[in-house]
């Protein structure tokens, strides 16, 4: 008790000021602030899938790093189709209305009928997903490492590339889906005999997240963030406010900041922090 | 409550010049909503200029002191470090 008070209550004990508004303890909280965001970061990019991502990616890149993995395995690069990316945009748009994290969705519609409502006719056709990912080179990566997107990815029998990127709210969480189109147009090449993928058994896909983790409850880490912030400043906010109504009346002489002015800075800083907005920056 | 009152109306001024500058602050970070780099450019000035008013402010007063200068820092210093997390993460 008399800890807590020591550290929230200006009185004699502490010199009338509170532990945690003093230097060191503003310092203390600070570096607490710093470390968690570390943790933070470690945690979110070991398991992506976890913690929620706003990201910074533009299908160019996708593309872009599509190919030079492909360049890698002796595939063809792939052309961007305009139909392909419109499929994409429209199936990153079904997600966000229909609320899913699937290929199918939720009514049982393919991954192929965005393909068709388009008007792309395809003769292969693939799709990868992916979300939470806070910038190109970790979606392809992530790709890599999965045998059947990578399947996907370096596929000789694809032509064409279409990506989507597009934020929205998915399951309750700010995110960032990223959807990949692979196809060839159908006629365009004559298919082998011995391997009769045709427009009507499209390559098999996968996800980036297994079925278990489509339960997992994600949060991002701005969510975690403003909150950890909120605390923070909703703290430091009160007891300076107990310091100024404490400490003014009684006209204590001491040398240190203003409180009132410090806990004017940390509204502002809460206010900003309100304020600020996730976004992508495409 | 009453000094508390009258020690505001004795720094208006200073108080005044305070929240210009924090309104400021949040004002180019809602219009950089768009812009992370302007962003943190924003927040960084806000935390400096929040120390430079600590400084003007208790050397008008004459208790100006490193102590009082650090503390201004420190706050100044864990503003900006949580309005940077957060823009980096949006």
């Amino acid at each position: 008790m008399s800890f807590l008070l020591n550290l929230f209550f200006p009185h004699f004990g502490n010199n009338h000021k509170a532990k945690i508004i003093k230097t060191h303890g503003i310092f203390i909280l600070t570096l607490s602030f710093v470390f968690f965001q570390v943790f933070l970061n470690f945690f979110a990019l070991s398991r992506p899938a976890v913690l929620g991502f706003s990201a910074n990616i533009s299908p160019e890149k996708i593309i872009e790093l599509t190919n030079i993995e492909r360049a890698k395995a002796n595939a063809g690069a792939l052309r961007e189709s305009r139909l392909l990316s419109e499929a994409a945009r429209q199936k990153a748009a079904d997600m966000f209305a229909f609320n899913y994290w699937a290929h199918v969705s939720p009514s049982g519609r393919s991954p192929w009928a965005f393909f068709t409502d388009v008007g792309y006719r395809y003769q292969y056709a693939g799709e990868n997903l992916a979300r939470d990912f806070s910038d190109p080179s970790s979606v392809v990566k992530a790709w890599l490492n999965s045998p059947s997107h990578r399947e996907n990815l370096i596929n000789g029998k694809y032509q064409e590339i279409g990506v989507a990127v597009v934020d929205g709210t998915l399951q309750g969480v700010e995110t960032t889906l990223v959807v990949q189109l692979f196809g060839t147009p159908y006629g365009a090449v004559a298919p082998k005999p011995e391997a009769p993928k045709t427009a009507e058994e499209p390559i098999v896909v996968s996800e980036v997240l297994s079925k278990g983790q489509e339960t997992v409850p994600v949060t991002s880490p701005l969510d975690i963030t403003k909150a950890m912030a909120f605390v923070i400043l909703g703290i430091l906010i009160g007891v300076f406010a107990v310091d100024v109504f404490v400490i003014s009346p009684k006209q204590t002489p001491r040398l240190s900041s203003r409180s009132l002015a410090q806990m004017v800075f940390l509204l502002a800083i809460l206010v900003a922090s309100f304020m600020i907005k996730q976004g992508a920056i495409l | 409550m009453k000094i508390f009152v009258e020690d505001i109306k004795e720094h208006l001024g200073h108080y005044l010049a305070l929240v210009f500058i924090l309104a400021f602050g949040v004002g180019a970070l809602v219009f950089f909503q768009r812009t992370p780099q302007m962003q943190i450019i924003s927040a960084f000035l806000t935390a400096c200029f929040y120390v430079l008013w600590g400084v003007v402010h208790h050397y008008i007063e004459k208790d100006l002191h490193i102590r009082v200068v650090i503390e201004y820092i420190t706050v100044a210093l864990l503003g900006f470090l949580i309005l940077w997390s957060i823009i980096i993460r949006t």
